[in-house]
């Protein structure tokens, strides 16, 4: 059985534009590599300074499917039922859940910025939920199933 | 009026070919005998043929040790070329019917005046994703006389499959690729089947193997990626390839088709899509995050939809493929109007009215990927492709490795 080659490989000048453009938006961030895979780890600062640190992991098929955003430092896990293990606005490997995969917020156009800003704007909910005693996100939420 | 005969046999020519060289008799027949006696399907010379049915013999008043009441007696007459059959009943010879199949001949005579049948004879068809459309759509492109089939498909058949699928009841559990093969060779003399149970997502040396050579392949998987990853391996290798997708509840559907080196291929209709029309409702959308992610393809439930209007879209796809076959030949089925073709099942998204259909001129994209690298290079970062190469070279050469700290 072998792999696709990487998408690095595929289309190189993608992989130029997301360093670019990483670069210039989110420049804290440095890019990794791990056998065949490469992800972004780096901190976001929220408005109060909290720092959240993230890996951002690009998915074998990119850019097919969008990057998925890890949070590293805090550990976080929203349980919606910790008995069963089952979280919300996170997938149950603790992927966080940005956007609804068929509303087109990830386009081909679109970059790893797109994934980090947005992972922005799920810790500034996070802390909105975190202040109103841990009872409202804002925003909706789907049902999450666990991804492999 | 001649009398009915007393029972029909079917002789393929290939077993006919074989009796005249071995010229021994008596040489028994084998094969399957059906609907009480009525009619005796001669399969070969070997007891793995099937039952015994009766002999080939060289007297037709003496027949053969051994055989009994309801056997079949064969002689060659080498004055005619059709064989001549009895059939013995109650101690008494009856006059029986032998009807030679001649498999290139016959099989295909109905198809005279349309296009040559022969042309398709040598062709080889990759079908990826063997569900219902795509089942229904291989069944149709093996009954015009193509020569060679490949199947792929990872999954296996349910009893909720089977209301849409071509293949039924007798081969639940079955991978779809080996009852799909059985049920083409079944359907058409002419074809060979060759079967892949992968999931082309997965097992990419596979897929490559399985479109190596091919003169078109179809493509019936749900699977965004799995189709753009298909997309790039066909073009890369000028393979044609025609891609089917069924709507929600199937109320319509749309086929397109890339024929590398010229026009769009599909990377560049997915790219524009969002462009052309609001998207359509997909399967997928009915569903919660999970389903996107083709590790969870195995937990999903079939959607609902009639297996006529699955069929519709099926019977499209297959005659988009057989048109796309064809090419230049000046007497294939008309010409398609474009590229992209969409097809309403119901009066819903794009479509006026029920069983409307549209077809779409997509544009190639200037950026594309996949079939305009180097002015996709050029567009976004102003080098060529080989500069583009190794400055992420370099970007691949400086990322740090695993175990380092953030930045």
């Amino acid at each position: 059985m072998s792999e696709q080659l990487p998408w690095y490989e595929l289309d190189p000048v993608r992989l130029v534009t997301e360093q670019s453009a990483m670069k210039s938006r989110f420049p804290q961030f440095r890019l990794l590599r791990q056998d065949r895979d490469l992800y972004w780890d780096g901190y976001l600062v929220a408005n109060h300074g909290k720092k959240y640190r993230i890996v951002v992991r690009y998915p074998n098929d990119y850019p097919a499917r969008p990057p998925k955003v890890y949070p590293i430092d805090p550990v976080i896990e929203i349980f919606r039922d910790e008995q069963a293990g089952v979280l919300q606005h996170q997938y149950n490997d603790g992927e966080l859940c940005l956007f609804h995969p068929n509303d087109r917020f990830f386009e081909r156009k679109s970059t790893v910025v797109t994934v980090v800003a947005a992972a922005a704007t799920w810790f500034a909910a996070y802390e909105y939920w975190e202040a109103s005693g841990r009872t409202i996100w804002p925003g909706k939420e789907a049902e999450h199933k666990t991804r492999q | 009026m001649s009398a009915a005969p007393a029972m029909v046999i079917t002789l393929p020519e290939p077993v006919l070919e074989a009796l005249r060289a071995t010229g021994d008799a008596p040489t028994p027949l084998y094969g399957r005998l059906l609907d009480d006696g009525d009619v005796a399907q001669v399969a070969g010379l070997a007891p793995g043929d099937g039952a015994l049915l009766g002999y080939a013999v060289a007297d037709l008043a003496a027949g053969a040790p051994g055989e009994a009441d309801g056997m079949l007696r064969l002689w060659l007459d080498p004055t005619t070329p059709e064989p001549v059959a009895v059939v013995l009943r109650g101690g008494r010879l009856l006059p029986a019917g032998c009807q030679v199949i001649r498999a290139h001949r016959d099989y295909t005579s109905r198809l005279k005046g349309l296009f040559d049948p022969g042309r398709l004879a040598e062709r080889c068809v990759t079908l990826i994703g063997c569900g219902s459309g795509g089942s229904l759509a291989a069944a149709q492109l093996a009954r015009c006389g193509i020569g060679h089939m490949r199947l792929v498909d990872f999954d296996r058949l349910e009893l909720h499959n089977v209301a849409r699928h071509a293949c039924d009841t007798r081969d639940l559990g079955r991978y779809k690729t080996r009852a799909l093969r059985d049920l083409l060779c079944a359907a058409s003399p002419l074809v060979a089947v060759t079967t892949f149970e992968v999931d082309v997502l997965k097992d990419h040396g596979t897929l490559l193997a399985a479109v190596a050579g091919a003169d078109l392949v179809v493509v019936a998987v749900d699977s965004e990626p799995a189709k753009l990853t298909i997309n790039r391996a066909c073009w890369e290798r000028g393979i044609p390839a025609v891609y089917g997708a069924a709507y929600n509840r199937a109320f319509g559907g749309d086929i397109f088709r890339a024929r590398p080196p010229d026009g769009p291929c599909y990377e560049c209709l997915s790219a524009v899509i969002g462009e052309l029309f609001a998207p359509p409702p997909t399967a997928a959308d009915d569903f919660a995050v999970g389903y996107a992610d083709p590790e969870r393809m195995a937990d999903l439930i079939a959607q609902p939809g009639l297996g006529m209007d699955v069929g519709v879209i099926a019977m499209l796809l297959a005659r988009v493929a057989l048109e796309t076959l064809l090419g230049d030949d000046p007497a294939a089925p008309e010409p398609l109007p474009g590229d992209w073709l969409l097809f309403g099942n119901r009066a819903e998204w794009i479509f006026k009215e029920p069983l409307q259909r549209h077809f779409v001129a997509v544009p190639r994209r200037e950026e594309c990927p996949v079939c305009n690298y180097e002015s996709y290079a050029r567009a976004t970062l102003g080098m060529s492709g080989a500069e583009a190469a190794a400055a992420a070279r370099r970007i691949l050469d400086d990322a740090g490795s695993a175990a380092s700290e953030p930045g």
